[in-house]
């Protein structure tokens, strides 16, 4: 069977293009390496959530080489099999969106023009988009519908213009935390508002609302109320009878015509070399496993990899500066009716800020620009916590009765909260994809070489909203007020790597997410974004998915 | 107890003693449950010998006690669930390897040390041993690997074989959250469950 469109991967990237494609009639096939969960898979188990590879490839058979700059300046490279730390998200139908925590803070207009707006920033490839907020504004408007995202819009200085005027469904229940912040904050006069989630408060067609597992980033959505691109988008695909999803399928090559046209998508299934044909193609694979697929695909044609005469791919890759804090409250520090209340299972925190979404710098008077606090509540996750407290602060190993001393306060007589810092990543050439010249994977295909370089900007940034964070949990009582603030690259805030652009010499794809140099590939996760702005990427990679869907809809007629 | 009954027993026990002994001296009967004084013990210890499992009972008892302060390593089964992630053939065979090697090594201290058996020694002995293998360097990163693993039978869902009646969650007033794991869903069970539509 030939198909209209063949999709690879079925994440937030690829949910939009599916879901609108198979709508519009179009016959799409989806190539997921991952496995096909449904929602009665998921429990609230951590073993399979965090502590083995369910959701994630086994190291064993498939790993990424890391390569990280040292204080030094020399560079340390390993393979994430020798280290035991994975760099995999959700590798399943649905893709890591199945298994997000969904703060869905949208770009400002100034994220659009970084390049603009604050001038370059030496030794980093700043660059503006080549569309602007306004042209996305509408798909973030129906991501908020279709996906469903909670929330209440309440003004602040740098809060982006809307079409709508709220969120379409109300906040999550919230933590008696929360107030705490808010008169805080009034006391400091710092700007927090209630946090935007890509969750359902209210029940949706066939999902049903959040029910406060108290258990929701890391791990599958037993409700569906998570806007999962399986969940909100791909579900609702299927019903159309268009749409076809062939899981555990693991594509490795893309074949081209030798007229710039793909023509087959290559892929293992069930240890089978398989291929399958379609007018157009779209990647969505996550931004590293995007460019290495690209990489991969080598040919007369494009020696350097699909859509890469330019040596563009897997350039400027990006993930998230900043870093995280925390605060703990005691039970000895509050009535014991405050505790009980701030220990109340399942209910959110969800408030933010972005006041310092631009400042100025004290030292020089430059305008900088700053990102986003989430404040949380710290993960519920048992096995996690007790890990945490094998150590004492002077790194000495905890055994015996005084470790068990310690994990009993600390599970019933604290409760810990953190905040989440999120600003720009500067592009730089030390933050790339190539393909590993040893390390192979179970196929024998090369792994991706991820180098994790940093800007030194980014530290500075970081700092500086870490600090204010640390304000305000002082403020609101919290002890223990501390906070990190590092290079370190999360791998589940990855894009960059195929920025858009209208330059063809240093862009791999143009204003509409079309490569420069393949007549009928787009790529719509977040592999196009030049700059990341200062908030977790899902939310603009759907609403830039939906916009691609509206031209590859053109383009077909529908 | 008149005396001859008191001597019967003795006998009994002497007995049982020597036989255990001897038995110990056999690796055949190292792998297998065959020590007549320890009917808890698991029916396959692979890929530990009979010394090295009683020698992982031992240590993780130091590291987590049976304290009076909720469970201990013994009552959350923490030992047989180790031998459960060391059977494990999904995992890094060079991590579990790293275990079988590093209690190797710490018999080979209490020999060194103690002339025996690290779970014969008296536990403060015991405790002396690993504070000797925390100072030497390897011991820490070990007896760490031991903990997590020991917190995962403290913290996961009983169905895993450690967190014995949900001591672990109940001691700890941890809520594992709902839907509970279920055997059909639990690792590695739900490592396949794939169809095509």
């Amino acid at each position: 069977m030939k198909f209209d469109v063949c999709v690879i991967g079925s994440g937030a990237g690829a949910g939009p293009i599916i879901h609108e494609l198979s709508l519009a009639g179009l016959q799409v096939l989806v190539l997921e390496k991952g496995p096909f969960f449904k929602t009665e898979h998921f429990t609230k188990d951590e073993m399979v959530a965090t502590r083995r590879s369910v959701y994630t490839p086994n190291l064993k058979n498939e790993r990424h080489v890391l390569v990280k700059k040292l204080k030094n300046g020399s560079w340390k490279e390993e393979s994430t099999y020798n280290t035991g730390k994975s760099f995999w998200n959700g590798s399943a139908v649905g893709g890591s969106s199945n298994f997000m925590s969904a703060y869905f803070h949208r770009l400002k207009p100034i994220d659009f023009k970084l390049l603009t707006e604050f001038g370059p920033v030496e030794g980093a490839n700043v660059s503006d988009w080549p569309i602007s907020y306004e042209e996305l504004e509408p798909y973030y408007a129906k991501t908020e519908n279709l996906v469903g995202v909670s929330g209440k819009v309440e003004q602040h200085q740098f809060q982006e213009p809307r079409s709508t005027p709220d969120f379409p469904y109300p906040p999550l229940a919230e933590n008696v935390f929360s107030s705490w912040l808010d008169d805080s904050a009034k006391q400091l006069g710092y700007e927090i508002f209630p946090t935007p989630r890509g969750i359902i408060s209210q029940k949706k067609d066939d999902r049903k609302a959040c029910f406060y597992s108290n258990y929701c980033g890391s791990y599958g959505c037993s409700s569906d109320a998570k806007g999962s691109s399986r969940a909100a988008l791909i579900n609702d695909a299927l019903k159309t009878g268009n749409c076809t999803i062939i899981a555990d399928a693991k594509v490795y090559h893309l074949e081209t015509n030798g007229r710039g046209k793909i023509t087959a998508a290559h892929y293992y299934k069930n240890n089978q070399k398989l291929n399958v044909t379609a007018s157009t193609f779209v990647i969505a694979a996550q931004a590293i496993e995007t460019s290495r697929l690209l990489l991969m695909s080598k040919n007369v044609e494009f020696p350097n990899g699909l859509a890469n005469n330019s040596g563009q791919v897997g350039k400027n890759l990006l993930f998230s500066g900043g870093g995280m804090g925390s605060g703990q409250v005691y039970a000895d520090d509050v009535s014991e009716e405050d505790f009980k209340k701030i220990t109340t299972d399942g209910l959110f925190v969800n408030r933010a800020s972005q006041e310092w979404y631009v400042y100025k710098e004290e030292k020089t008077g430059k305008k900088l620009k700053g990102g986003t606090i989430d404040f949380v509540s710290e993960h519920a996750n048992g096995i996690t916590k007790a890990i945490k407290l094998k150590y004492d602060g002077q790194r000495n190993l905890r055994y015996g009765s005084e470790l068990k001393r310690t994990l009993h306060q600390y599970f019933t007589r604290q409760k810990k909260f953190t905040f989440e810092i999120f600003n720009d990543w500067m592009p730089t050439d030390d933050c790339r994809v190539e393909l590993d010249e040893k390390v192979t994977d179970k196929w024998g295909d090369p792994v991706a070489k991820v180098y994790l370089g940093y800007h030194e900007h980014d530290l500075k940034v970081g700092r500086f909203l870490a600090e204010k964070a640390e304000n305000l949990f002082k403020k609101a009582g919290l002890k223990n007020v501390r906070s990190s603030i590092s290079g370190g690259a999360s791998s589940n805030l990855q894009a960059g790597g195929c920025r858009f652009g209208n330059d063809p010499k240093t862009s791999v794809l143009d204003k509409n997410c079309k490569a420069h140099e393949v007549e009928n590939l787009y790529i719509t996760d977040g592999s196009f974004m030049p700059t990341g702005g200062s908030v977790t990427y899902t939310f603009t990679i759907y609403a830039n998915s939906f916009r691609v869907a509206e031209v590859i809809k053109k383009e077909m007629g529908k | 107890m008149n005396n001859e009954t008191w001597m019967l027993s003795r006998r009994k026990f002497v007995t049982s003693i020597l036989l255990g002994g001897v038995a110990l001296q056999f690796p055949w009967l190292n792998s297998c449950n065959l020590n007549p004084l320890d009917k808890e013990l698991p029916k396959n210890l692979v890929p530990l010998t009979l010394q090295s499992f009683l020698n992982l009972r031992s240590l993780l008892s130091i590291l987590f006690p049976s304290d009076g302060n909720g469970p201990g390593a013994k009552e959350i089964k923490a030992a047989e669930y180790i031998l459960w992630v060391l059977n494990d053939t999904n995992l890094d065979p060079n991590e579990n390897q790293y275990i079988v090697k590093k209690l190797k090594l710490l018999a080979q201290l209490s020999f060194e040390q103690e002339s025996t058996e690290f779970h014969a020694l008296s536990e403060l002995d015991q405790d002396n041993i690993v504070q000797t293998a925390i100072k030497a360097g390897w011991g820490k990163r070990f007896f760490s690997r031991l903990l997590t693993l020991t917190f995962e039978a403290l913290l996961t869902h009983p169905l895993y074989g450690g967190n014995t009646n949900e001591l672990g969650w109940k001691w700890l007033e941890h809520h594992p959250g709902n839907p509970r794991a279920t055997k059909k869903l639990s690792y590695p069970n739900l490592l396949n469950p794939s169809h095509e539509i």
